[in-house]
């Protein structure tokens, strides 16, 4: 099943035509209004929901503190809030930076915790969860 | 199957899994999309499916991922790791069959690269039971620049890999080559 005729024809092709430039254009415009577009107009948010294995308390944004939980610091500083120190392997919460408006997010998949910005009247989009 | 073909799978899943432990053990490649990574055993998938086939693809996918998350020291990876494998594969392969060489290498990988990153995506959010579709459009871009490094490499190999390494059939005019 080896396909030669295919590989012979890629062979002869350029590895760009224009045709992909396009479409990847296309689809970095798309991006670029998708993430651009949440960031002005989603208010900054009042209220740190952390969701740790399913339960979620509740921090307000505007009083400065340290919450420790399962090897993870979150701060909350100034109306944003972080993740200053982590002890699992990717650090990938850490590297997530500082966040403040309604629906944006901190995710640890290690230690399921879950760090999401809300506000008083923010319009949720549908979330999977809650179960 | 000939033995050149099962020696040709073992080796390219043996590549595949060193890719993607060694891609497992770097930092972070995009500090602005969290989790997201170059998917560098993509580019075996990819000549796998054009020097063997699509069978041979999915089965070097699915013992990657397996072993990858058992080497790696965590078996939940594989929630993560096979079904957002399988999918953009199964995505990839329809564009070759399809598309190439209207549309180049680079974008197969492209594509493949945004469904990997969607469902991977998806699966988190069912884990965590949060929507993380937000994360989506940091995603695109690392997408771009992982199918962009992946496509190159993949089209690379593939136009300097000499034909003998994986062709299987002998000519059919030459008879010193015999065979069973």
């Amino acid at each position: 099943m080896t396909d030669v005729k295919k590989i012979r024809e890629i062979k002869a092709s350029r590895p760009l035509k224009l045709i992909d430039i396009i479409l990847m254009s296309l689809v970095l415009v798309i991006a670029l209004a998708w993430a651009i577009i949440p960031y002005f107009s989603f208010p900054a948010g009042n209220t740190v929901q952390i969701t740790v294995n399913g339960q979620t308390s509740e921090y307000s944004l505007d009083s400065n503190r340290k919450i420790h939980l399962d090897g993870l610091t979150v701060v909350i500083e100034n109306g944003q809030v972080f993740v200053s120190e982590t002890d699992c392997d990717d650090k990938v919460c850490q590297h997530t930076g500082k966040i403040s408006k309604v629906n944006q997010s901190i995710v640890c998949l290690p230690k399921n915790i879950v760090i999401k910005v809300t506000g008083k009247n923010d319009f949720q989009v549908d979330s999977g969860g809650g179960v | 199957m000939s033995t050149k073909r099962i020696t040709l799978t073992a080796l390219y899943t043996a590549i595949a899994l060193v890719l993607h432990l060694f891609e497992s053990a770097l930092p972070p490649l995009f500090a602005f999309a969290p989790g997201a990574k170059m998917g560098l055993s993509n580019i075996v998938s990819l000549i796998a499916v054009f020097t063997l086939g699509s069978v041979d693809a999915f089965v070097i996918l699915v013992i990657r991922c397996v072993l990858g998350s058992l080497f790696g020291g965590n078996i939940f990876s594989l929630a993560y790791s096979l079904p957002a494998g399988a999918i953009s594969l199964g995505v990839e392969i329809v564009l070759i069959k399809l598309l190439v060489p209207r549309v180049s290498v680079i974008t197969v990988s492209f594509t493949g690269a945004v469904i990997h990153n969607g469902v991977q995506l998806l699966v988190a959010s069912i884990i965590v039971k949060t929507n993380l579709v937000s994360l989506l459009p940091l995603m695109l871009f690392a997408s771009v620049v992982a199918g962009i490094a992946v496509g190159l490499t993949a089209y690379f190999t593939l136009k300097y890999l000499p034909e003998r390494i994986y062709l299987t059939e002998t000519k059919k005019h030459n008879d010193n080559d015999g065979g069973i």
